[in-house]
């Protein structure tokens, strides 16, 4: 019997279309409005067959196109056959001229007429069901070829069996390696949600699933009452299944199955389009099954490098392990992860950190502190023992009592794994978890295996984390003492100017106006506390002097050598005079980032230096010079010597002449001894070097390093910051 | 007759030696002292054209002073009318640059530093004293000291 639907014809109905319906026995509803065709098209199941008027058809073209498998047959008037003929140019299936005289309509025409057309679409059904299964073929073999993993690939599969092929639900289960259960793989045709959790593992011989696998060969089922309940979910409202089994390589992987809602002879064409796919998904299983275990083997090395990496950078505890739970959970594709600490002594816990799949929609965070009580106390005590806590819903873990209820409800938790880090850190525990919402993964050995490395990882990482955090706070200490003394220094050298400055002006005051009241003794005594006040005086300068060069106050700017140089000279021009010394400049000069002011004290305290040490020779001679360099970090510099033939320093003093207030005895010369511990100071508290060589007798060179200006690239010419490339 | 110098210090020591350079060196007038910061702000305010008592002729101004430092008095000395015109000679233990650009930027006439200025005859000191309020020393006592005197004055 044909269910059709009329649409516009009214005025046909009376004159014979109704009888030739009658006479057929097909079941017809009919409709005139246009609106209303169009409601009862997408509201309604559909039906068999569409009559309508040629100039309906032209109304209603929008609809005919959204729904191409529809048979349409077009009953118009003689005048109207051109307008039949393009409606049929325009893809209705078949026409029939109406004479318009009650009893010219004749069923039989009729009859012909949808025959015709309900053959028609069944042949486009079967090209267009064919193109859709090739369309899958291909998808599931280019998903293939890019490598996916077997879980995106089996999706794919079940996602392009309900959407292309049209059936109501596609699902796939695989066999577990190791065991006699079926693990749901993938599912299409319902929310992942909806899955109920029981079903996640089928036992073998269980279901159609169950007895595809068993026997090797396709099962079906069918509820006419549409209340199933051992359908392959479980789930009301399908009528039909078809399990088809999975199998390659002398062994059955899995099977593949199908339902639909309304009842469906199997069998035929699509049934065998399936058993191809199925023999497809075989091929494609064990191939990236083989790949896979590669790849997760190599991917789990690089978890453990990973987080061994993590371990050796100079990271604090908490970033450490923040670090590696985020690199575990997106490697084991975990959708939440957790870190907790347990203080077993003073009965609290703290999850401070967590990961969340970005995919996952349930976003209430995990992270809380509070007393060790209940469960978390019982949780607490087990990992403490060294054990790993593993809870599905299907076999949820004692030990974690209601705060699996806890999980499972607020966020949906459906698998979860919990491990302790070995070691204790000051007297806490440092736990992790891996949590799966999106289905109720079982943890393999394999898993667990690399969980464990990595807590063993963690432990290690942690120690290493501790000693670096107790090294960062030592050298902060220690950083900060040194500050303080510096000011120290520089408050009280600062408070004891005042007292020397009395001092020096009273005995000068003495000696101008009361030389005479004083006998030549007197006179020598007032002397002895003038020299002293004034040599207090000079100490207390350069210890001001030094503590304030390491402080850096003085900004860096691009600074010509040769002109601070040639103030240097002209400043000591007198002294060099007096020691009769001859100074050797070089002829190029560098450009150096460095502040103006202390370069210039650097070069004035060591010519001095030198000048100072030229001992008896008889042609003192100071000879400057300069090349360029690398620095340990790979940063241009200059390094520059001064070179005297003076006394030369015996290599065991080598390193006190830079200690401050340290003067070598042999020598009586003028100065406090400051002088070069200033230049060393300046030179290391802007990262250079400075370094001696020399032998007694033979003179001494100083080469110390400055960092080179910036250079800055003007075309092919490099020029230097702060250098006019025309001088 | 030049009017009076406000010596501002509050090291009794150091304004000893500074009123002594200046008798030796015939200073004719007299010197008010005043040593600490919140009598010199008091000072400032009691005096010129708003406070009705007579403008010192020039100010010696320690930096580090009890209570209110010597930048602010130099400040507020700066900011009241008729103070704008007095000269400030400051004269301090620091020779730190921070300092001195503080005090030049602030006003101050001239910076010395006493480490180099109240030495023996604090030539420096009586110099520029010389040089601000237009006076001729009358004497000068005794020789020079050994050691050159370093020049350390800086005019703004």
């Amino acid at each position: 019997m044909i269910q059709a639907l009329a649409l516009g014809l009214a005025d046909r109905r009376a004159h014979g279309l109704q009888a030739a319906v009658d006479e057929l026995g097909w079941r017809v509803e009919w409709l005139d409005l246009p609106a209303a065709g169009r409601q009862r098209l997408a509201a309604g199941a559909l039906p068999d067959l569409i009559l309508t008027s040629a100039a309906g058809y032209g109304l209603e073209a929008d609809t005919w196109r959204r729904l191409p498998l529809l048979p349409v047959v077009i009953v118009a008037l003689p005048e109207a056959e051109a307008e039949a003929l393009a409606a049929i140019q325009d893809g209705a299936d078949g026409y029939l001229i109406d004479p318009g005289r009650p009893d010219h309509l004749q069923a039989a025409r009729l009859k012909t007429a949808a025959h015709l057309a309900l053959e028609r679409k069944r042949l486009a059904r079967s090209v267009e069901a064919r193109q859709r299964f090739s369309r899958v073929q291909r998808v599931i073999g280019q998903t293939l070829l890019a490598g996916v993993d077997l879980a995106d690939v089996l999706q794919t599969a079940v996602s392009l069996v309900h959407d292309q092929l049209g059936y109501d639900l596609a699902v796939v289960y695989l066999l577990e390696p190791e065991g006699q259960d079926m693990a749901l793989s993938a599912v299409a045709g319902i929310e992942a949600a909806a899955v109920p959790a029981d079903v996640y593992y089928l036992r073998r011989g269980e279901r159609t699933v169950g007895r595809a696998v068993g026997t090797g060969r396709p099962a079906r089922a069918a509820w006419p009452d549409n209340a199933p309940a051992h359908s392959v979910l479980g789930l009301p409202g399908y009528a039909a299944e078809l399990s088809l089994p999975i199998a390659g390589g002398g062994r059955m992987l899995g099977a593949l199955t199908v339902a639909q809602r309304q009842p469906t002879e199997w069998g035929g064409p699509p049934e065998a389009d399936l058993q191809a796919l199925a023999e497809q998904l075989a091929a494609v299983i064990l191939n990236l099954e083989s790949a896979q275990r590669e790849w997760e083997q190599t991917e789990r090395e690089q978890l453990l490098t990973h987080i061994s990496h993590v371990a050796n950078r100079w990271l604090g505890p908490n970033e450490v392990l923040e670090q590696t739970i985020d690199a575990v959970a997106r490697n084991l594709r975990a959708d939440r992860s957790a870190l907790t600490w347990f203080d077993l002594n003073q009965a609290v816990f703290a999850t401070e950190h967590e990961h969340i799949n970005p995919l996952i929609t349930e976003r209430r965070s995990l992270k809380r502190r509070g007393p060790l009580t209940g469960p978390l106390a019982q949780i607490a005590e087990t990992l403490q023992a060294g054990q790993c806590l593993v809870s599905t819903a299907a076999a949820p873990h004692p030990a974690l009592g209601d705060y699996w209820a806890w999980l499972v409800q607020r966020h949906g938790v459906r698998s979860l794994i919990w491990l302790p880090v070995p070691s204790p850190v000051d007297g806490r525990l440092c736990t992790f978890s891996l949590m799966q919402v999106t289905h109720a993964r079982r943890w393999t050995q394999a898993d667990e295996d690399v969980l464990r490395a990595v807590a063993a990882q963690l432990a290690l990482a942690l120690r290493n984390a501790q000693l670096f955090d107790g090294m960062r706070q030592a050298a902060a200490q220690l950083e900060a003492k040194n500050s303080e003394l510096e000011a120290f220094v520089y408050t009280v050298s600062h408070d004891l100017q005042a007292p020397v400055v009395s001092l020096r002006g009273f005995a000068s005051l003495l000696q101008s106006r009361y030389r005479t009241a004083l006998d030549e003794r007197g006179q020598l005594y007032l002397n002895r506390i003038a020299t002293n006040a004034d040599f207090l005086g000079q100490l207390l300068q350069d210890l001001l002097e030094l503590s304030r060069v390491g402080r850096r106050e003085d900004p860096d700017e691009d600074v010509a050598v040769r002109s601070v140089l040639e103030d240097v000279l002209h400043d000591l021009g007198q002294t060099l005079a007096e020691h009769g010394v001859e100074v050797l400049l070089p002829l190029e000069w560098p450009t150096a980032r460095y502040s103006r002011t202390r370069l210039r004290q650097v070069f004035s305290n060591l010519l001095t230096n030198a000048a100072k040490f030229m001992g008896a020779q008889a042609r003192p001679q100071i000879e400057i010079g300069w090349q360029r360099a690398t620095g340990a970090a790979g940063t241009p510099q200059l390094e520059f010597f001064v070179r005297d033939n003076g006394i030369g320093i015996h290599p065991d003093y080598q390193q006190r002449i830079f200690v401050p207030f340290e003067r070598l005895k042999q020598v009586d010369v003028a100065g406090t001894g400051v002088g070069l511990s200033i230049v060393k100071r300046i030179i290391e508290s802007r990262g250079g070097t400075i370094r001696l060589e020399s032998q007694p007798g033979a003179g001494a060179t100083f080469f110390f390093t400055l960092p080179d200006a910036v250079p800055v690239t003007d075309g092919d010419a490099v020029v230097y910051a702060g250098h006019d490339p025309a001088h | 007759m030049p009017g009076t110098i406000l010596l501002i210090e509050d090291n009794p020591d150091h304004a000893l030696l500074i009123q002594a350079a200046l008798e030796s060196a015939g200073w004719p007038a007299p010197l008010s002292v005043i040593s600490d910061g919140a009598q010199a702000l008091e000072y400032v305010r009691w005096h010129g054209p708003a406070g009705g008592y007579g403008l010192p002729c020039l100010v010696v101004l320690d930096l580090k002073l009890p209570k209110v430092g010597g930048l602010e008095v130099l400040q507020l000395m700066r900011a009241t009318p008729g103070w704008q015109q007095v000269p400030v000679v400051v004269l301090t233990t620091s020779n730190h640059p921070a300092d001195r650009d503080a005090c030049l930027a602030g006003g101050a006439s001239l910076y010395l530093s006493k480490i180099s200025a109240l030495d023996g005859p604090m030539t420096d000191l009586v110099q520029a004293v010389a040089q601000t309020v237009a006076w001729t020393p009358t004497r000068t006592e005794g020789d020079p000291p050994a050691r050159g005197p370093h020049q350390e004055a800086h005019v703004h």
